[in-house]
């Protein structure tokens, strides 16, 4: 075992990112949208079913605790992902089968006991299919917790750490799942979150530019694992990945377009002023960008003074408003992309995975359920062709679909 | 009659009690602050009830150690995920000012959207309309809870609220009392929440007599006036729920004092209750 290879015949392992109308910001306006089922169960079940038709091992919520807002309130410009994630989950238990079931919940702003007993439950419920992603939780949640600021970054992992321990041991104490315990997930790429991923992660959402970046980053974590006595297969890498698939040239231009298109300036300018806590709203997308407006009176807006030196830098000599948006839209999630045909798609992910890489994705659709329904349909049989993808699943826990062993 | 029934662990029984048509089940005792080995959930059992059963209300108990923004924010989910199906029983771990505050920032925080905050207006790509989400800015002896949720108002306006007659203040729905303490529960007490008296019962042995026993005693303090329903409580789960099924159900029924099926609208319609009116209505800014 070493921990730098991808052995021959190693499957891929692919989450599905379940956001409410898809991982474009756009989505919510897409004509399949159907909007008034974004918050109800049975939209997440059919989208969870159609995941599981594509084998996929798991699906996963993210969490955030704060409403996302720009200048005078909220951001009404896009579409709202807020629900609680293990409402969510436990819910699916009951009406999926096989497939694994993640979500984010905060090691910041809940107990162990809250966290033990609630994804012990899960699962229970559902069979072993349970997987916590530990989150500390973003700087905005502070507010609605009332505990004065939120905790810097050292005393969230720290705090991190002592909740996870504390949660390990009370499952140990509690009845057992067919997986023994909800596999342990972690994102984070700092060194804080390096150290974190080593000790506990078992499957680990990360980004990265390119396959070196994504080799030498799955590499150190394996040998970090290694060091403190895990085997190296017990971490599992899997990059955002969002597909843009379109079988010719010209079905991907148009597709672009379209989705161009969904976004309106005024969800421009609402993002905008979310990321600079900065009133956008009645500058012109053309003109030059504003960058001695936003630096004039930063230290007013505490919430993002420390990013000055990041924000000087992203914007170039000659960005207008709207180049700057669009730049700026294309690289904000850090997800990686590919565009092409079923065939295309497939050789992007399997250079990935052989290439060392990464252990398989944890992907985003455009908008759900059309683009992942395409994904299913075109790309997982083409996967599945290669020997790349499992054909059915061959148990019916999550920790078995990632090929993890039990818990020490 | 108002038919409730208590489960425990992972909610064994739901299925039979909505093929009985009872009017909810109650996922009690939560761990939560309490010494000992992980325990069952009450709201992660309630919420997998949701799509393994389709119309009975699910209530879960949760304890007031939870912070009051995670508890309105997974309340209100269940409640829209569902459609209107959720319903809460808050236990007080610390003390009573303590979880009056508690339940005041979550009823604030269900507030924090007003009903018609969500636009979904494509065409002007405005998704919510911000003028109609407000922060709450409680600031109190035990809590400082900014806001706003961040999830909209759910469809009940509040989940039902579940209290026992002790603990019960203005907003409670339903009220609880032991079916020995009903004097306690007269209208002049309860004007207008929903009176429940708690019956634990055993039908393990002497099936039909004890059966028969039960459905009277129901029938009479029903039709006395001194409770709108019952909540269940049986001794032992898997065997008492098929026999109360079975054995009680069809006595109340043919009394004409139980439904036999589930009428329109949402847990709270069905109860008979009125749909709470936003406190933030009307307000102007967030």
């Amino acid at each position: 075992m070493t921990a730098d290879s991808a052995k021959p015949g190693d499957l891929l392992h692919l989450g599905f990112w379940m956001l409410t109308s898809g991982g474009h910001v756009g989505s919510w306006r897409h004509p399949a949208t159907q909007l008034d089922r974004l918050m109800s169960i049975d939209h997440y079940v059919e989208t969870a079913k159609l995941a599981a038709r594509g084998k996929f091992d798991m699906v996963f919520f993210e969490d955030t605790l704060a409403v996302r807002e720009r200048i005078g309130g909220v951001l009404g410009e896009v579409a709202i992902n807020s629900l609680d994630p293990l409402v969510q989950i436990a819910a699916l238990a009951g009406a999926t089968s096989d497939i694994g079931l993640a979500a984010s919940f905060s090691t910041t702003y809940h107990s162990p006991r809250v966290l033990a007993d609630k994804f012990a439950t899960i699962d229970q419920l559902s069979g072993g299919r349970a997987g916590w992603n530990m989150v500390t939780s973003g700087a905005a949640s502070g507010r609605n917790f009332g505990n004065g600021d939120h905790p810097e970054h050292a005393v969230r992992y720290s705090m991190a750490h002592e909740t996870v321990d504390a949660v390990r041991a009370l499952w140990a104490s509690g009845p057992r799942s067919p997986q023994i315990q909800p596999v342990l997930i972690q994102a984070g790429m700092s060194q804080w979150g390096l150290d974190f991923a080593s000790t506990y992660g078992e499957a680990i959402f990360a980004a990265f530019r390119d396959i070196e970046g994504g080799r030498a980053f799955r590499t150190n974590l394996r040998t970090m694992a290694m060091q403190k006595g895990r085997s190296p297969d017990a971490v599992k890498i899997l990059p955002g990945f969002m597909p843009f698939i379109g079988s010719t040239s010209a079905e991907v231009a148009d597709k672009r377009a379209f989705y161009r298109e969904l976004i309106r300036p005024n969800m421009v300018r609402g993002i905008l002023s979310e990321r600079f806590n900065f009133d956008f709203m009645d500058y012109d997308l053309n003109q030059p960008f504003p960058l001695d407006d936003i630096l004039d009176g930063l230290e007013d807006r505490p919430m993002i003074t420390s990013d000055r030196g990041r924000f000087v830098k992203e914007i170039q000599p000659g960005d207008t408003i709207a180049t700057y948006a669009e730049r700026m839209a294309s690289k904000v999630s850090g997800h990686l992309t590919c565009e092409g045909g079923p065939e295309e798609i497939a050789d992007f992910m399997q250079a990935w995975l052989q290439g060392g890489a990464c252990d398989g994705f944890i992907m985003q659709a455009l908008q759900i359920p059309v683009e992942l329904e395409l994904f299913v349909d075109q790309v997982v049989p083409v996967l599945q062709r290669r020997g790349l993808h499992r054909r059915d699943y061959s148990g019916s826990t999550l920790r078995g679909h990632l090929g993890l062993e039990a818990p020490r | 009659m108002i038919l409730g029934l208590r489960l425990d662990g992972l909610g064994d029984g739901a299925v039979l009690a909505e093929q009985a048509a009872l009017d909810f089940v109650l996922l009690g005792d939560p761990t939560n602050g309490v010494e000992g080995p992980v325990g069952a959930d009450p709201l992660s059992v309630a919420a997998f009830l949701m799509t393994t059963t389709q119309r009975i209300g699910l209530v879960a108990a949760i304890s007031d150690d939870w912070a009051p923004f995670n508890v309105a924010r997974a309340l209100a989910s269940f409640d829209l995920l569902s459609g209107g199906r959720c319903g809460w029983m808050p236990l007080t771990i610390g003390d009573a000012a303590r979880s009056a505050e508690h339940l005041d920032v979550v009823l604030k925080l269900f507030d924090s959207w007003e009903d018609a905050a969500l636009t979904y207006d494509k065409a002007a790509a405005v998704f919510a309309d911000r003028t109609k989400v407000h922060r709450i800015r409680h600031s109190g002896a035990f809590f400082t809870v900014d806001g706003p949720l961040n999830a909209p108002r759910p469809p009940q306006g509040w989940p039902v609220l579940i209290q026992p007659l002790a603990a019960a203040g203005e907003f409670a729905d339903i009220v609880l009392a032991g079916i020995d303490d009903l004097d306690q529960m007269s209208r002049e007490h309860v004007p207008t929440a929903v009176r429940l008296a708690e019956v634990p019962f055993d039908l393990g042995a002497d099936t039909a007599e004890r059966g028969a026993a039960l459905a009277e005693r129901m029938s009479i303090a029903y039709l006395e006036g001194r409770c709108d329903g019952f909540l269940l409580a049986p001794a032992n789960a898997g065997a008492d729920i098929p026999l109360l099924v079975d054995q009680v159900i069809p006595k109340l029924r043919a009394r004409g004092l139980a439904a036999s099926g589930y009428g329109d609208g949402d847990f709270r319609t069905r109860l008979g209750l009125a749909r709470p009116v936003n406190q933030f209505d009307g307000v102007v800014g967030p």
